[in-house]
């Protein structure tokens, strides 16, 4: 419970039952195959003819050979089966078939030495265990096993110390490296050291299994220590052939803009200016803490070693990867910081494992340029203040050995603390961050649950968001349910919703095309999964959506970002029903919702005025006094087409940002009149353009105060109106507050309500 | 001629009884009424015979025709109180028929798993904020103590806008900074919302996601109340018996930092296939808030301290409902929808 988390564990040797070592004694091409070839091996108790495909299978290698009967780690079965009419007795295996890397490329070829006939898994060696740890950004102390033991042992409450402080090494002879630091800031430390007259050659199996189990490829002995050693104590070195630095010194500098340097992989890299480059007398041979060079490589006939242990700073490192694209083993730990005073230390620990790996003799002493020595940080820690800030009472002595186990130094003669944090842990630089580690290590389930001892009463509860709220479930009490779409649509899909191309607001980084806007509105995301469930034959669709849309205003060149609420409905008017029929959702039905919607937020009249839409074949704008807060209408053709919709779709758009602010806050109830009220009708002929909002405009406007309901109930055009005509039929309700209405009176009210339409529209009583 | 109209009566009281038995609605009923009864009824044609009889005759008559009159209101009455009490038989009205349902509105899961989260912390005196999902590097970054060269950055995907180097947030916690910003302590708040991140969708990931944060920063603020808290939220939302469990992790926002995880919904922390075995669940990361962060907003970081949490809300809504992939709250198939 340290905050290590271990994110997987594996075996060291798969599960390689019935897989032998055998020695490839012949390789013959096969006939009519390229690549193909068939191979006599011995397998110890028996010879056996194995067909094999693999560019390196050679006469003389030991190999592993999974003979018949023996199942893969990846559940492949072995048989004796005829390939190319040739048989074959069994499989020559790649370390990706065994489960041992994901090296696929060729066959595994094993020791020289490896016994044939024994059991592969004896080869390779005792069982062992990986864990896999995942280490948070801020703990570059545990990307070595050493910094891992410590957290262990801290854990335990037992105190640490660290193994490097006992390496000895063989007094060295009195060459001299010359070190030149140009960079200090980048490289506020650099160690060097001759190691003469190594002999390159294969590492020894132990030291091949362990870089095996971490992920590691060996390459020859020298090498491998370098890798081994930053595994162990988290600090990259590396490793020049000295014969091939020229003028036999290191100058630390940056790269001129536009410089040229090949790294050990073969990849040429333009740098830029600033880039941290390891030169020696004349040019570049390394990109510093992220890779050697090819110029300088240590290859099988290297006799002399200059090895590097040093400290680039992070932002260096971080600069560098970033502006290159590269990132390496050693670049992830410079870049989130190694111990400045640990170059010494693992250096060290690096010769006296090639001495004893590769041979040779300490040539030099430890150059170690260090012209401004990086010191411990000190910390003013308050005990009081660490209770405060966890909530309960831990013991000054457990603070303080705590804090010790971890490598503090601490002094505790005065008050506040004086802490010393160590080197290796870059991320104690505050009280709060010691305050972190008494937590972790006294662990934070031991900290007690306190629950709330007082409410506030705030009155700054946010409105809108509790308006919202009202809205879904008002859109939903209104037969619409509510979808979650992507915010991120198609170019393409949104310019069908967006005035113009300069108003999308596009990612830079986009997943995929389909990703590549944010929407200008609902509709862009919505009509997806419209089409989803059309897809599926699912075809009564009424959806709602609450969230935002973005546009970039085409003058301040700003982000506008508006909350709306979008509805799209298509498919049937009821639900199936043997005793109604069948008829589709139409474009009055989704008006129906939004007025009957609109009326319950009290926004007092809202009107719908015929208005162009791009995408819709006819549609209005929803207006409330004369303020425009949403559209609706039908979607054309050619924008369902998009969505590979072929069924009529309605939607309606309503912009929460602009309602919020004109619902009234309190409601104004109108009086019950207990008197009857009068029930009229009353049917027009006009012509047959007139918006029918506009005959009922004029008949309120002529009725007056007495008239309190009107409602369309038929339309009418055909041969029994005249042409170019239309018949509109209103019941009328009239009701006095004070008193029972009389015939006259509201036959009076009729009379001006006809007069005024015919006056104003020509309106016709229709007989 | 008396003869012939009591003849007639008869006939006429015999046709009656016909009609009548086989009356089995009001209408039908109503229309008995008038056939017999009416003001053109055959009966009232009788009255108008009275009057062309011999006045010796007319009682015998009249007397009949009233009877008969009587005998029919009747008759008509007892009709109609038992089709009001009448029980229709199954023949007649189906009711295993199916009902005309209408369409019904639902909200979505995701959404109602949002609002009992919102619920619960208002009901421990939390308010709700909001901000903008298309935000800029310093909220979304830079003020959570997350420089840009910093390389916790590299947990973040994060989107990029084309627009006044603007990005899409990554998690809710802008909106931490700019309440801050906008008024003292204390303060007690959830920031829930839409994030988004280049993650490429799977089972478990999608590039939109919604979280909640949660806020608070007072005097004597400390970490046994951010556990207190979470505890209570996580008892209300998956039971009284729920147990949290704290592991120290890395936020750059927060110092100490903690990941946590409830005990497993499904086996109470025995240990399943939904926890893998573990008898936990992992939720998401809280802690303290970093001094630094005060710095940002002008707090004053030795008067004040504060906490911060985070949840996801698909992944709450996927252990709630025991949903296997994530994308199946964003592709609204009508027939996941009308399971909630
Ligand atoms: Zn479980």
């Amino acid at each position: 419970m340290l905050g290590l988390e271990v994110e997987a564990v594996y075996p060291t040797v798969p599960d390689v039952e019935g897989v032998v070592i055998g020695e490839v004694l012949e390789v013959q091409p096969i006939e009519n195959s390229a690549h193909l070839k068939s191979c006599l091996v011995d397998l110890g108790q028996q010879r056996a003819q194995i067909v094999c495909g693999a560019p390196n299978v050679a006469a003389g290698q030991k190999v592993p050979v999974a003979v018949p009967g023996a199942v893969l780690p990846n559940g492949m079965k072995i048989s004796r089966r005829k390939i190319r009419g040739v048989l074959s007795d069994g499989m020559i295996c790649s370390e990706a078939e065994l489960n041992l890397s994901d090296d696929a490329e060729g066959i595994m070829v094993l020791d020289a030495n490896a016994p044939v006939g024994e059991a592969f898994k004896n080869y390779l060696g005792k069982q062992d265990y990986v864990f896999e740890l995942g280490i948070t950004p801020n703990r570059p102390d545990c990307l070595g096993a050493i910094g891992i033991a410590r957290e262990i042992c801290v854990s335990e409450g037992r105190p640490f110390e660290s193994p490097l402080k006992h390496v000895a090494l063989p007094p060295a002879g009195n060459e001299t490296v010359g070190v030149d630091i140009l960079a200090p800031d980048a490289c506020p430390r650099y160690t060097a050291r001759l190691i003469r007259n190594v002999k390159i050659g294969p590492s020894p199996k132990w030291l091949v299994d362990r870089l095996r189990a971490v992920g590691l490829r060996s390459i020859n002995n020298v090498v491998d220590v370098t890798n081994y050693v930053m595994m162990e104590t988290g600090q990259p070195l590396h490793a020049f052939d000295y014969d091939l630095l020229i003028g036999g010194r290191i100058v630390v500098r940056t790269a001129k803009d536009g410089e040229k340097f090949v790294t050990l992989d073969g990849k040429e890299h333009t740098l830029k200016a600033g880039n941290l480059l390891i030169c020696d007398a004349e040019r570049a041979v390394a990109l510093a803490g992220i890779m050697g060079g090819e110029n300088s490589e240590v290859s099988e006939n290297t006799r002399h070693i200059l090895l590097e242990s040093a400290y680039f700073a992070p932002f260096s490192i971080r600069k560098t990867t970033r502006q290159l694209g590269i990132s390496t083993d050693s670049s992830r730990r410079f870049e989130r910081g190694v111990d400045p005073n640990g170059a010494d230390l693992a250096s060290n620990r690096a010769a006296q494992l090639i001495l004893e790996l590769a041979g040779g003799e300490l040539s030099s002493d430890l150059e170690d340029a260090y012209p401004t020595p990086i010191t411990p940080v000190e910390i003013a820690f308050r005990p009081q203040r660490n209770n405060r800030v966890l909530g309960l009472e831990i013991a000054e002595d457990e603070m303080k050995t705590i804090l010790v186990n971890l490598g503090c130094e601490v002094d505790d003669g005065q008050s506040p603390w004086v802490v010393k944090a160590p080197t290796y842990r870059p991320d104690l630089e505050r009280e709060i961050d010691l305050i972190e580690e008494v937590a972790r290590v006294y662990g934070y389930n031991q900290i007690p649950n306190k629950t709330l001892d007082s409410i506030h009463l705030d009155t700054t509860a946010n409105a809108f968001d509790d308006f919202i709220d009202r809205v879904r479930r008002k859109a939903a009490a209104l037969t619409l349910s509510e979808i979650v779409t992507l915010s991120m649509v198609s170019r393409r899909q949104a310019a069908e919703f967006s005035g113009s191309d300069e108003e999308l607001l596009t990612l830079i980084n986009p997943l995929s095309e389909d990703m590549a806007v944010m929407r200008p509105s609902l509709f862009s995301s919505m009509l997806n999964s419209v089409a989803y469930n059309l897809n599926r034959k699912q075809i009564d669709l009424r959806f709602f959506e609450v969230g935002n849309v973005f546009r970039v205003d085409s003058e301040t060149r700003q982000v506008v970002e508006k909350k709306a609420i979008g509805a799209v409905v298509s498919g049937r008017k009821f639900m199936p029903s043997w005793e109604v029929k069948d008829q589709n959702i139409n474009f009055f039905d989704l008006k129906g919702i939004v007025a009957e919607f609109l009326a319950q937020l009290h926004l007092g009249p809202v009107q719908f005025v015929a208005s162009q839409y791009k995408f819709f074949e006819y549609g209005a704008d929803l207006l409330v006094d004369r303020q425009k807060i949403g559209y609706i209408g039908k979607f054309k053709q050619s924008v369902l087409k998009l969505y590979d919709i072929k069924r009529d779709v309605f939607g309606v758009e309503v912009f929460l940002d602009d309602v919020f602010p004109i619902v009234p806050s309190s409601l104004q109830l109108s009086k019950i009149s207990a008197f009857p009220p009068v029930e009229r009708d009353l049917a027009l002929v006009v012509n047959d353009d007139l918006p029918s909002a506009e005959l009922e405009r004029i008949i309120r406007e002529a009725a007056g105060p007495l008239l309190r309901e009107l409602t369309l109930f038929d339309l009418y055009s055909g041969p029994q109106v005249p042409e170019n005509k239309k018949s509109l039929a209103f019941s009328l309700v009239f009701q006095a507050d004070d008193r029972t209405l009389t015939d006259e009176e509201v036959n009076h009210i009729l009379n001006q309500v006809l007069q005024a339409a015919e006056a104003k529209v020509g309106a016709v009583l229709r007989q | 001629m008396l003869e012939r109209l009591i003849e007639k009566l008869d006939a006429l009281s015999q046709d009656f009884e016909q009609k009548a038995a086989s009356v089995k609605t009001e209408q039908e009923l109503q229309a008995l009424r008038v056939e017999f009864l009416g003001k053109k009824g055959h009966l009232t044609q009788f009255f108008r015979h009275l009057a062309e009889l011999p006045p010796e005759q007319k009682p015998l008559l009249g007397q009949k025709v009233n009877q008969l009159k009587n005998q029919f209101q009747k008759r008509i009455q007892e009709i109609s109180d038992s089709l009001q009490n009448k029980a229709v038989s199954a023949a007649e009205i189906d009711v295993t028929l199916p009902g005309n349902r209408p369409f019904a509105g639902r909200l979505h899961p995701l959404m109602q798993v949002l609002d009992e989260i919102k619920e619960i912390f208002k009901g421990m005196g939390f308010t709700v904020e909001m901000g903008p999902e298309a935000e800029t590097d310093y909220y979304n970054f830079e003020a959570l103590n997350i420089p840009k060269d910093h390389p916790s950055r590299d947990l973040q995907d994060t989107f990029y806008l084309a627009h006044n180097q603007m990005l899409l947030r990554t998690h809710t916690s802008p909106v931490q900074i700019r309440t801050m910003e906008s008024r003292k302590p204390p303060i007690r708040i959830i920031a829930p919302g839409r994030c988004f991140r280049n993650d490429t969708p799977d089972a478990t990931h999608s590039p939109m996601f919604h979280q909640v944060e949660g806020l608070v920063v007072d005097e004597g603020v400390s970490f046994a109340d951010l556990k207190g808290v979470l505890l209570s939220f996580m008892q209300k939302l998956f039971g009284k018996n729920t147990k949290i469990r704290f592991r120290p992790s890395f936020f750059p926002f927060t110092e100490p930092s903690a990941e946590y995880d409830v005990s497993c919904i499904m086996c109470g922390g025995k240990g399943c296939r939904v926890c893998k075995d573990t008898g936990w669940l992992e939720i998401s990361g809280a802690g303290m808030v970093d001094p630094a962060v005060f710095g940002f907003v002008e707090y004053d970081a030795e008067k004040y301290t504060g906490y911060a949490f985070g949840m996801g809300v698909e992944r709450i809504a996927m252990l709630k409902y025991q949903i296997g992939d994530i994308r199946m709250f964003y592709e609204n198939n009508v027939r996941f929808l009308t399971q909630f």
